[in-house]
This record gives C-alpha cells, structure tokens and sequence, in this order.
C-alpha cells in the first residue's frame, strides 16, 4: 500500500514537474511532449506489473470527458454524433483502457438524461463496437474504419429494438408478437438510422488522418498495444 | 500495385455494400412504415357564441387531447395565452371573452358536463361531444 503511494505520489510530481516546465519554458513542443513521454513510460511500466497508474486513471477521465463534450456539441444535430469515432480511434490507440471508458460514458450518460430503457440497449450497443474497433486493431485503412462506423450507425436502430422484442415477448405477444413490436419500432426509425450511417461515414472519414496523425505525432503512442 | 488495387477493390466493395444497406433500409421504412390513416375517433365540437348561435363540427380525429383536435376542426379558430397548465382560451372564432370586463368566458363541456381540464390536458375519447360555450356571470 504504501510503496503505491510512493510511486503514484512520484508519479504525480513528475507530472506536475512536467506541466511546471511546460508552463515556464519557451520550448513548449518539446518539453510538453518531453513529459508525456516520460510519464507514459512510467504508465506502461506500471501496466506491466499489472497496476493501474494515476495516468492511466487521468486518461481514462480525458476520454470521457472527450466523449461527453463532443457528444454534448453536436446533440443539435440529431443523430450526427462523435461517440462512435472516439470509441473507436480510443480503442485503436489506448487498448484495455476502453473497458473503463465505455462503463463510465454509459454511467454517466445515465446520470445526466435518466436511466430508462434506453439506457439498457447502450449496455450492449457501444461495448460492441469497442469489441469490434479492437478486433479489427490492426486495419489502419481510413476507409475500413469509416464503413464501419458507418455499418454501426446504420445497425444502431436494430441494436436498439432488441429490449422492444423482448418486452413485447413478455407482454404476452410472444415472440411472434415481440418481434412484430420490435420490427415496428425499428422500421420507424430507419431514415434517422441512414442519418446516423452517414454522418459516422463523413465524420470518419474527415477526421480518422488528422486525428491519427495527431496521436502519432505525440510519438509515445504506439498504434496499438 | 497489385495489393493498390486489390485495396482499391475492397473499398469499393465496402462503399457499395454501404449504399446497399442505406437502399434496402430506405425500401424497407417506405414498405413497413406505419402510413398515416383517417382519425379513428369520431367527436363533435360546437361552439356557442355570445347571442346564442351555435356552429357545430364534426370531425375524425386521433387526437389524444382537445387542443389537438380543435386545431384539426376546419373552420373553427381559437387563441389564447399559454400558462403552465396549457392553453387558457380567451377567443373562439374571433369573438374574444375577457372575464376583466364583463365577467365573461368560454366554458369548455364535454358530454354535458363542465371539463375539469384544461383543452391541453382533456382526453379525446371516441364519441365524445365537446361545447364551447360563451358564458357571462
């Protein structure tokens, strides 16, 4: 226990140290990145023991954080959203930290707009395009990663009607009756579904390279991991 | 440049696959789309103005509350201002009740009896017959 708070406590002062220098020098570029590189080193030695660094909780807030503010900008746009792309690009780039992430963007998207049934087919629907974002890992095609996100918004829908089946089933109709409720629901939402497709398609495709080339320029960041 | 092309291929395919997809989902909404009916409840409105005359509507509607169904009525005009419990109507066919002055207002029936709602909160229920009434205490 304490050796843990010795070296989260070395790690945040390096940290901090870091951030100091950043703040006082010149040489902003390099010295920032000089100390990002340092402390993701410490964070991956960490990852090796098995121990979950201080950064690695940091980062894990940053992306949902990312995530929720992005998703938050563009809410006045129906169905035109940026939680795909970060679920995937954070996928691609920060590996096992995903399975933190996700929980917590669902928890919190909770919070703020109300747990209903909604929220039951996020437990599902974003866990599976992390799953999938970290199965295709490896692909660094610009167009793999947008027809794919384009796949996800368009299938998001019929994700979605999966509890209007059952709670349909359970009502006393059946399955027969559950998939007519959630076949119903889901062909009402098509064009906001085709809305969906397209927008990750473009977002995808316009951001995917300058995003990757951003992570990549911070060179401590390999592909994947 | 054989693994450009063959790359070159398989985006293709993708995006072709995709615009597949987005046709078949839109053949599919404009099959299975629940399309708009005729209004299965039928319900009368008539309105009673300050000398008496009466002007009756029927109408069929799907309204689920009063409002909705006396915008859909053909013909008959209301306003009024809008408070935290809906519409408070002050003028129904451009004759207006300002209970200030003379004490007067639309009194709203349904079926005979005095609505205990407001017009943004009265059911509609099939048959019903709602009277709009100038009344002056």
């Amino acid at each position: 226990m304490r050796y843990i708070e010795m070296n989260a406590g070395c790690k945040v002062h390096m940290v901090l140290r870091n951030v100091a220098c950043f703040c006082m020098s010149g040489h902003a570029d390099i010295e920032i990145f000089t100390g990002f590189r340092k402390a993701w080193i410490y964070m991956e030695r960490s990852r090796k023991t098995g121990e979950m660094a201080v950064q690695d909780i940091a980062l894990i807030g940053v992306m949902v954080a990312v995530i929720e503010v992005s998703k938050a900008a563009l809410a006045f746009l129906p169905n035109i959203e940026l939680t795909s792309f970060w679920m995937i690009l954070f996928t691609i780039f920060f590996g096992w930290r995903i399975l933190l992430v996700v929980p917590a963007f669902i928890l919190i998207e909770g919070t703020i707009y109300g747990f209903g049934l909604w929220w039951v087919m996020y437990l599902y629907a974003w866990p599976l395009l992390a799953l999938l974002a970290w199965l295709f890992r490896k692909q660094e095609s610009v167009w793999f990663w947008s027809i794919l996100s384009a796949a996800f918004g368009l299938m998001f829908g019929f994700l979605c009607a999966i509890p209007y089946v059952v709670i349909g089933a359970a009502d006393g109709g059946g399955l027969i009756g559950g998939l007519t409720a959630g076949f119903s629901w889901w062909v009402a939402g098509i064009p906001w579904d085709i809305t969906h497709g397209v927008g990750n398609f473009v977002l995808m495709l316009t951001l995917y390279r300058p995003v990757c080339g951003a992570m990549r320029r911070l060179r401590f960041f390999p592909r994947q991991f | 440049m054989e693994n450009t092309s063959k790359s070159s291929k398989k985006v293709i395919l993708g995006v072709a696959a995709l615009v597949v997809v987005i046709a078949a989902l839109a053949i599919l909404y404009n099959v299975f789309r629940e399309k708009p009916v005729e209004g299965s409840k039928s319900i009368t409105i008539e309105v009673v103005n300050k000398e008496e005359e009466s002007t009756n509507y029927q109408l069929k509607t799907d309204a689920e509350y009063l409002r909705q169904a006396m915008e859909e009525a053909e013909g008959l005009t209301f306003s009024g201002t809008e408070s935290e419990y809906g519409m408070m109507v002050d003028t129904v066919n451009g004759e207006t009740a300002d209970y200030s002055v003379d004490s007067s207002y639309w009194a709203f029936y349904v079926n005979g009896d005095y609505c205990n709602n407001g017009i943004d909160t009265q059911p509609v229920v099939d048959g019903d017959a709602f009277s709009i009434v100038y009344t002056a205490e």
